[in-house]
Parts: structure tokens; sequence; C-alpha cells
């Protein structure tokens, strides 16, 4: 494809979009849980694959995969919840073993999306590694469908978890939860509840944005371990207590890696033989390895600080 | 038949002591020192990277001086006019093994140095994504920069004990497996000292360690630089055995997850529980490298996929139901508190 700044753009901007959703549910989990879920970006691809099973397999309109992607990720949040951090928790693991737990799901995962590849391509002939859906997108005022899509629903969610979150009696028992499991559990708060719940929202979110990632962006069974690295970028820089604080920092991740490197391999086009663009995750990575070393509470914690001088300015003073 | 065995038998001895030098740095860093070196395959690939980059071109700079020939373009010509030098030359060829091997524990060094400077004094969550940031980041790099490593086609590595005249398979065999034997003894007489028992006082409890005046995190730092440098040999070992270095190889399950298995599965903190954890796990996986081709046909997938699936459930039912591993870790017997007999110990 040419390069033109509009193009490079509406690149950016899917991705940022589709990552949001990703971090909203890492942050999620992460808060609940209190452990990083490293098979987030794996969730995704396997959204990517029921889309591409329903447009390639079944010839149906690609955003039939919609429902059906949120609904399977999402129980497949609830098992891996159930299955495996529940279960270590109760056999009472200690912290690093459950980091390392979700690691292992995470190959679990990818190597069911390989044999799934592998199966499409064997039996159904249909091109399963390194494939993208464009072509099947639809048109919506003469845009691309996922252009107005993927915000549309974005915002909807963002909306409806906020509503959840800070209207509803489950929303309040959530954020209880959140601020500490333990005391919200001597309340008669059900944390195990609680983070069902959230482990179902994140697996549906996930679903969703990879349900739409092919219809834009190559893919490929192992997208998730790439895919992994955004997401701890954005959520880290954005800052991991908020949900609001995810959607920015995708949104600064997703620009300054895709329309950066874009626009910077227009001044140096290559380096070591390949072209810049091929070092795109090493921006994610710079960005959270400076944030983790200068600011680990990422930009919300700015916020945090601003409100706590607003409530107590000559507390901070003194 | 029997010399089919042998090559098997070869070729699994050769990964066993690879995977070995490395889970003994992993014992070292986490199963001792209790640092979570979720990082462990920069400091592999970081090793085998040198290993493609520094032999080689030094052996070209010394036999071909006035060469005008692209070291990477031409990789395969220079290969083997190199490796009839060496073969022939064995001063120069020990010279170049021992470059390479110090070269690989350099850089070893270096990185697990750059990885530890910002993250060790931070949670273990965020230690962990670090780490696992920072071996993607070398990843990333010996992947596309061509001038290190050949890039994602990768780079010959001379065949530095072709003077010996052995078959290439013994040659490796006692290269990779000498070294590895090294690596065990040395690790067992360090870690079987009051320098082991002050990593493991940090490991039960920090606060405790630095109440008695010891400096957490710079011991904590040296770890991980010494364990690095450890790790480091496997992946230039890794690179000779293999006569290439493929960047795109050194990738976290193969050089950072399947060595923690192996550690966890055998028994963290525990040299026995180690090498039984590498021996059973290594054995496993090349015997389903070496042996898929007889089942693949009746499946309409690739057996390599089945095989990650079994061992990645397996490790979370070991983790569920045995978590300390099949060969736990003992208590610390100290020379003149737990050999003496009941009697003495009252009289004292």
């Amino acid at each position: 494809m040419p390069f033109t700044p509009l193009i490079v753009l509406t690149h950016a901007f899917i991705f940022s979009t589709l990552l949001a959703f990703l971090t909203l549910g890492f942050n999620l989990t992460y808060q609940t849980a209190r452990i990083p879920n490293w098979a987030h970006g794996t969730f995704a691809a396997l959204g990517v694959f029921i889309t591409l099973t329903v447009a390639r397999v079944w010839n149906m309109n690609p955003y039939v995969s919609l429902p059906i992607s949120f609904m399977v990720v999402a129980t497949l949040g609830v098992s891996v919840y159930l299955g495996v951090v529940y279960t270590l928790k109760k056999a009472g693991a200690p912290e690093i073993i459950l980091l390392i737990s979700t690691l292992a799901v995470d190959i679990v995962l990818t190597a069911f999306l390989n044999i799934i590849a592998d199966y499409l391509m064997f039996v159904y002939k249909v091109s399963s590694r390194i494939f993208i859906l464009r072509d099947m997108d639809v048109k919506l005022f003469g845009l691309p469908g996922i252009l107005i899509v993927a915000p549309t629903l974005l915002v909807v969610f963002t909306a409806i978890f906020s509503y959840m979150l800070y209207r509803t009696k489950f929303g309040i028992a959530m954020r209880g939860t959140v601020e500490s499991p333990e005391l919200a559990s001597i309340l008669g708060i059900n944390t195990d509840k609680v983070n069902l719940v959230s482990w179902f929202i994140t697996g549906g979110l996930a679903g969703v944005s990879g349900a739409l990632l092919p219809l834009w962006f190559l893919s490929d069974p192992g997208i998730g371990t790439m895919l992994i690295i955004d997401i701890f970028a954005a959520s880290i820089l954005g800052g991991i207590r908020s949900v609001y604080a995810a959607i920015l920092g995708s949104y600064i991740i997703g620009l300054t890696e895709v329309a950066g490197t874009a626009f910077l391999s227009q001044i140096i086009p290559e380096v070591g033989g390949v072209s810049l663009s091929s070092y795109r995750l090493l921006v994610p990575l710079t960005v959270l390895v400076i944030t983790l070393m200068f600011m680990p509470r990422g930009l919300y914690g700015f916020y945090e600080d601003y409100k706590e001088r607003k409530i107590r300015p000559k507390e901070v003073e003194a | 038949m029997v010399l089919v065995f042998l090559q098997v038998l070869i070729d699994v001895t050769i990964f066993l002591s690879l995977y070995t030098i490395v889970t003994t740095a992993l014992n070292y860093q986490y199963g001792y020192t209790g640092i979570p070196n979720f990082g462990l395959a920069f400091a592999v690939a970081g090793g085998a990277y040198i290993t493609g980059f520094l032999p080689g071109r030094l052996a070209f700079l010394l036999i071909m001086p006035d060469s005008k020939l692209d070291y990477v373009k031409d990789n395969p010509t220079i290969m083997t006019q190199i490796n009839m030098v060496l073969g022939k030359d064995p001063m120069l060829s020990i010279m170049l093994l021992v470059v390479t091997i110090l070269g690989a524990m350099a850089v070893g060094a270096i990185l697990g140095f750059i990885a530890t400077m910002p993250a060790i004094r931070l949670r273990a969550d965020f230690l962990m994504m670090t780490l696992i940031a920072f071996a993607e980041a070398v990843r990333i790099i010996g992947m596309n920069y061509e001038p290190l490593a050949g890039g994602t086609l990768g780079i010959g590595v001379p065949r530095m004990l072709k003077w010996t005249g052995l078959s290439a398979d013994l040659q490796n065999l006692i290269l990779v497996g000498g070294l590895g034997l090294i690596v065990v003894i040395i690790n067992w007489f360090m870690l079987h000292s009051p320098y082991g028992r002050l990593l493991r006082a940090i490991r039960e409890s920090e606060d405790a360690a630095i109440a008695v005046g010891k400096d957490v995190n710079r011991i904590r730092m040296e770890v991980m630089v010494v364990g690095s440098a450890i790790a480091a040999v496997a992946g230039a070992l890794s690179g000779i055995y293999i006569g290439n270095v493929i960047p795109p190889a050194y990738t976290r399950y193969d050089w950072t997850f399947w060595p923690w298995l192996m550690l966890m599965l055998g028994g963290r903190g525990s040299e026995m529980g180690a090498l039984a954890g590498t021996a059973s796990i290594v054995v496993i996986r090349r015997l389903v490298a070496i042996y898929k081709h007889g089942i693949q046909p009746f499946i309409p997938f690739d057996v390599v996929w089945l095989e990650r699936m079994a061992l990645g459930i397996a490790f979370l039912i070991v983790m569920i139901f045995k978590p300390e591993g099949l060969l736990p870790e003992r208590p610390i017997k100290i020379k003149g508190i737990h050999d003496l007999s009941e009697d003495e110990l009252k009289e004292e």
C-alpha cells in the first residue's frame, strides 16, 4: 500500500481502538485477581480464528462472529479463572506460581490455535497463517465497516461498563474487591463471584477485539504473543489502577507504535538490512521500561496526585 | 539400528547438557535467590548472537584479510574456506573457541546488568514484565539487524573442533557435555557454601537479610549478572552444535518457559531436582521431535503443537498437585550442628 498520512493514521486509529478493548479487560482482571493475565493476547487470537471460520468456512458476514466470539472467549476466560487461577489459589500456591500459570495457559492456547490453523488449512483449504480478511469487510457510508464499528463498540462497552461499575450494587462490590479483597470479603462481598464476572467481561472484550482484528490487520495464530506486549505497555503507561487510563494508554501506544514508526521510516528507511518498521515492537517495550523506571503508577498516577493536592492542599505543601 | 540409536542418544545428551546449563543458571537465580527471571531467553539469545557475530568474523579477518566478500551475504562461501583452514590449525581454532565462550559470557553478563539495573527493585509482577519485555527486545533486534547474526535467515558458525578429526557429533558431545558438567560442578560448590546459604536467606526473608547487614539489591544484581553469563554459555554452545545461529529460534518458549517448566517440575532450589526435571522434559521433547514423523500421517496438524499443549497442561497439573516438585529442596545440613548426636546437643 502506498504511504499516505491518512492511511497510516487509519491504521493507527483502528489498532489503538482494538488495543483499548484488550487493555481494558487486562486492567480489570489485573485489579480483581491481582495477576497479569499472560494469555490475554491469545484470548484475542481465539476471536481472530472464530472470525476466520465464520467468514471463510461458513461464508457468512464476518460481523456475525462478534456475538459468537464474545461468548466463546468469555467462557474461555471463566474457565481459565476457575480451572487455573482459582484452583491454584485454593491449593495455596504462592504469587509467583500464579504468575507463571497464565504463561502456561498462554502456551496451551497458542498450541491449540495452531492446531485449529493447521486443521482449517488441511481440511477446508483455508489460508490460516498470515491472512487478512479486509476484502470481506462491509462498506458503511463509503468507509470500511471496521472504522465505524470498532470505535462505536468501544464507546458503547465503556458506557455500559462505567454504568455497571459506578451505578449498580454489583459495581460497588467490584470496586470494593479491587480496593481490598480481604476487607470486601469480610463485609460479605462474594469476591469469587466478582472475579468470575470480571474474567467473563475480560474474555468477552478480548473476543470482540480479536473478532475485528483480521478485518484490517494481518493475522496469525501467534498474534497473541505480539499483542500482549502492546497490552502491557498500554496498561502500565495509562496506569494499571484505572479503566479510563487504559484507553488513554492504548491510544498513545497505538499511535506512537504504528504512526510513529511509519513516519520515522520515511526518514530512516532501513536499519541493518531491513525496514525500520520491523523494529515496531521496540516502541512499546521502550515505553514499558521507561514508564516502570520513572513513573511506575503510569499517567493515572499524575491524576491521583492532582486529586490528592485538591483535597488536601495544605498537607501536601507542608 | 544401533547407529541410529547412538545418534539419538548423542542428540539427547547434547540437548540435555545445553538445558542443564540453563536450568542451573535459573536454579541459581530463582531456586536459590528467588528472582523470578522470566527473561532467561535474553541471556541465551545474547550468547548465541555473539557466537554468530564474533568467531566467524574474527576468522574471516585473520584468514582472508584481503577478501572483498560481504560477510553476511556471502556467508556460505566464507564458511567453507574458513572451515578448511581451521581444520588444519588447532591453535587458531582453540583460540576462537575460547574467545567465543568468553565473549558469550561477557555479553550475557552485560545484558543481565542492563536488564536488572532498572528492574531489580520492582515487585515480582513488574519485574517479570520488564524481563520478558527485555528478552523480546533482544530477540527483535537479533531477528532484524542483519549484521549481528544474519537476521531471520541466520548465519553460519565456524567449526572450531574440526582439527580433532572426530565426527561432528562426537566433537559436540565432548564440548557441550564437558562444559555442562563443569557448570554443574562449579555451581554445586558455589551453592553448598556460606554463599549459597546467604542466597537462600535472601529468598526466605529479604528484610532479615538486610537486618544482618547484607546489601540485598547488590547481591541480587550480582546473581542476575553471573546467572545470565552462565545461561549465555548455553546459547553459544547451541550455536556451535547446530552450526548455525538462527535468531528467530531463541524464543521465550524454548529458552524461558521450558527451563522454568524443568526447574519447577524437578523442584526449585534442589540440584538433583533441576537435573531430574531437565532430563525428563528434554528426553520427551527430543523423542517427540525425532519420532514425530511416525505419528504425523494420522493427524491433520503438526505434532509439535500437541507436545506443547501436553507439556503446558502437565505443568499446570504439577503446580496444582505437587507444587514443590518431584525432588523437593531439602533443609540445609550444617557441619557442627546437624551432624551432632542428640546427647551432644543436650550437652551444649
